[in-house]
């Protein structure tokens, strides 16, 4: 059985047709949708809609189901953010949230029912030890990878390794750059921390240093790093601030600061061909002076559709290292409950002493 | 035992069967003879129909390439995701089983769902809530093979709206040293090949009583909540437990309460308010069968 | 916050749906978390007001025992400090 990804894709373009498809047809959407982490996507759609009208017992069941995994998906990153603000929060270092569990700080429709891996933070590079003492002492692990990934992160990657949460087992990834040392960009940390904005008590990235970190982490050295989410992350953004006066004139401005000019021009590109997000003319027309040489533009379209329209693929080097967390998804999964006893031995009036 | 009919059976090879078990619709698919010839021993009393759709899709697909006939494994997908390795393909029936508790486990949020074997008497259930290995297994089977009804050896479906546990009675799952004791009192039980799964551990299925799979559709009334623990040489002890710390104890073994928030929660109240709460050492079957059928007769 | 009591003891359960977590207290923290709850937030306070309740001093062994509740709910989410 393979799933219906040309449905998804069908119905991420255009929403409405969501109304006319067959009970069967809607399970194999959840089913596409789960595996593509647009599940939240998918029934934050159809409760929207008021869909599927008249659905068969099993198709309400599966659709409540998808809601409640959705929500708790959501719960548990704003739990951890709550668990991170706390451990973060006494040490004075400036630390903000991207990507994922910044959405759902500010309520922003890519965190509609988010599912994550991991939880990324930015803190200044001095910072990066305070951080990571804080973090674990609140109960975040370095991780239980081999020697080997650990120098390859700590020395090659100039990165730490992902910490996981001893009971939790969720994971943070504690960032001092949004791109990796390696890669050939390298937009100002500096720059982000000091435009980072204050969303319900904690910092995330402003409206276009999201579009951008989200456009360079799916582009950034020429290649397609990432997933059909990814396309509609940065599409559901540009949808939410598109209409604010000045967003785009400052999207333009920041990608020129940030130097990420050509993820900034694919992500528009790619947002408006597979989706086709609203984008003022005057911003096409100046974004196409970033546009490649034509045979690499022909290449990227290719690589495009090949990488983006299929089953989700995780890129490169973080693959191999979270290989060993690659099945142990941190949301409650079975045996990992742990009931905390708070009792103490004088608070009992039974106490036999 | 009953047979998948013969159009079914290459419907089974094909698009799929829906299987109707217990609250669920399952649509399984598999050209493997092996799963075949498990839903002939183990599912021939339930309901199953030509049709493509219901809660969960198990698909039980050989090995790709090589591995389709040399050491040929056996591959299972969930909904279109493939969240185990392949194995071997003599395991193919049971990997319809696992896959099975694997989408049970996780996308069943229409339930609350506890780590957790039922029996039934009089209308009444016992729950016994416990870590995989504690033996509720061998406690249920051997329960149920003595009279009881069964309704499931691994999950307790709790309904929200009602309150009431729905049965599932599908093959009880006997490990190690649990298979010759259950076999050496009820040797006339249609049991499943043995096998070895990726644990290590021995293991065999075996059927319920028709009787308990034909009353599928009876719900019960959670009326005792018992966390067991098989203790070599033991007497039978039934000790009454504080509600309060039987309720925490019930989460600890519900995988998804929270996912249905406070409702989920409140399922678990009201299972605890109602129900006699124990803790049950013992060692000898027949005594603790004897002790616990005296104690649901009171 | 939701919270239960049954009638057969003196513990109480509760859930945080923030935190998705089920714990179990003794009817002391619980007090602790009511007083905490209503607005108390010195220390001292809450140790008197629960050696009234107790019937006890405010020995050195309820200090003790008042600071590592305060920190396990802390820890696990119950009460947030008011101040770090």
């Amino acid at each position: 059985m393979t799933l219906d990804y040309a449905l998804l894709v069908r119905v991420l373009r255009d929403p409405a047709q969501l109304a006319g498809l067959w009970p069967v047809d809607v399970s194999g959407l959840i089913d596409a949708a789960s595996e593509t982490r647009l599940l939240g996507w998918l029934v934050h759609e159809l409760d929207a809609r008021g869909l599927p009208v008249d659905a068969p017992e099993w198709l309400s069941d599966r659709i409540g189901s998808a809601r409640a995994t959705s929500r708790e998906c959501e719960r548990a990153l704003r739990w951890e953010t709550d668990r991170i603000s706390r451990a973060l929060g006494a040490t004075g270092v400036q630390w903000m949230l991207l990507k994922g569990a910044a959405y759902v700080a500010a309520g922003l429709p890519p965190g509609r029912g988010r599912r994550v891996a991991d939880i990324d933070v930015l803190v200044p590079l001095g910072d990066l030890p305070a951080a990571e003492r804080a973090l674990n002492e609140h109960g975040w692990r370095p991780g239980a990878l081999d020697p080997y990934d650990d120098r390859y992160y700590r020395d090659w990657m100039h990165e730490l390794p992902p910490m996981m949460h001893e009971a939790r087992r969720s994971i943070v990834d504690l960032h001092h750059a949004i791109l990796p040392r390696t890669s050939r960009l390298h937009p100002p940390t500096t720059r982000i921390v000091e435009r980072a904005v204050s969303v319900n008590g904690v910092k995330i990235p402003c409206a276009s240093h999201l579009v951008l970190h989200a456009a360079a982490h799916l582009f950034h050295d020429g290649e397609v790093s990432g997933a059909i989410r990814d396309v509609v992350d940065i599409d559901g953004l540009l949808r939410a601030f598109g209409g604010n006066a000045g967003f785009w004139t400052d999207f333009v401005g920041e990608a020129r600061a940030l130097d990420l000019q050509r993820p900034a021009y694919y992500a528009v590109r790619y947002a408006r061909r597979l989706l086709d997000t609203p984008v003022p003319a005057s911003v096409d027309r100046e974004l196409r002076a970033w546009a490649p040489p034509a045979a690499v533009a022909k290449t990227m379209d290719a690589l495009v559709t090949r990488a983006l329209v299929g089953p989700t693929r995780t890129s490169g080097a973080k693959t191999a290292a979270l290989a060993l967390y690659v099945r142990a998804h941190w949301l409650r999964m079975p045996t990992l409950m742990l009931a905390r006893h708070l009792t103490h031995q004088m608070f009992r009036r039974d106490a036999s002493t | 035992m009953t047979t998948l009919d013969s159009s079914l059976v290459s419907a089974l090879r094909t698009s799929g069967v829906q299987l109707t078990i217990g609250p669920f619709l399952v649509h399984v698919r598999s050209s493997l003879p092996g799963v075949r010839n498990y839903l002939d021993r183990f599912y021939g009393e339930f309901p199953v129909r030509d049709a493509r759709d219901g809660h969960f899709s198990v698909s039980v697909v050989p090995g790709r390439g090589l591995r389709r006939w040399i050491r040929p494994q056996a591959i299972s997908l969930i909904n279109g995701a493939r969240p185990f390795y392949p194995l071997p393909g003599n395991l193919a029936g049971p990997l319809f089983e696992w896959a099975l508790n694997w989408a049970i486990g996780r996308v069943a949020h229409r339930w609350v769902v506890v780590h957790a074997a039922v029996v039934e008497r009089g209308g009444r259930a016992m729950i016994f809530p416990a870590e995989p290995g504690a033996g509720k297994s061998t406690l249920s089977a051997a329960l149920t093979y003595s009279g009881w009804r069964f309704l499931s050896d691994e999950f307790a479906m709790l309904d929200p709206a009602t309150g009431l546990v729905w049965p599932m009675p599908r093959p009880i799952s006997l490990k190690d040293g649990a298979i010759e004791i259950i076999r050496a009192r009820h040797p006339d039980v249609i049991y499943g090949p043995e096998g070895t799964n990726v644990d290590d551990e021995r293991f065999v299925h075996a059927k319920p009583p028709v009787s308990s799979i034909t009353r599928v559709h009876e719900a019960a009334v959670p009326a005792w909540i018992v966390t067991p623990r098989y203790r070599a040489g033991a007497p039978t002890s039934i000790v009454p437990v504080a509600r309060a710390h039987a309720l925490v104890q019930l989460a600890g073994q519900s995988f998804n309460y929270n996912y249905l928030g406070v409702t989920g929660y409140e399922t678990l109240v009201r299972a605890i308010e109602h129900a006699q709460c124990f803790t049950l050492e013992y060692s000898d079957l027949d005594d603790v069968i004897a002790r616990l059928t005296e104690m649901t007769d009171a | 916050m939701i919270w239960t009591k049954y009638p057969d003891g003196d513990d109480w359960v509760v859930y945080n749906p923030a935190s998705g977590d089920v714990h179990l207290l003794t009817a002391a923290a619980r007090r602790l978390w009511e007083l905490i709850a209503a607005g108390a937030s010195s220390f001292d306070t809450l140790a008197m007001t629960l050696a009234g309740d107790l019937d006890r001093p405010v020995d050195e062994e309820l200090t003790r025992a008042t600071r590592d509740a305060l920190a396990s709910m802390d820890r696990v989410g119950l009460i947030r400090p008011t101040s770090r």
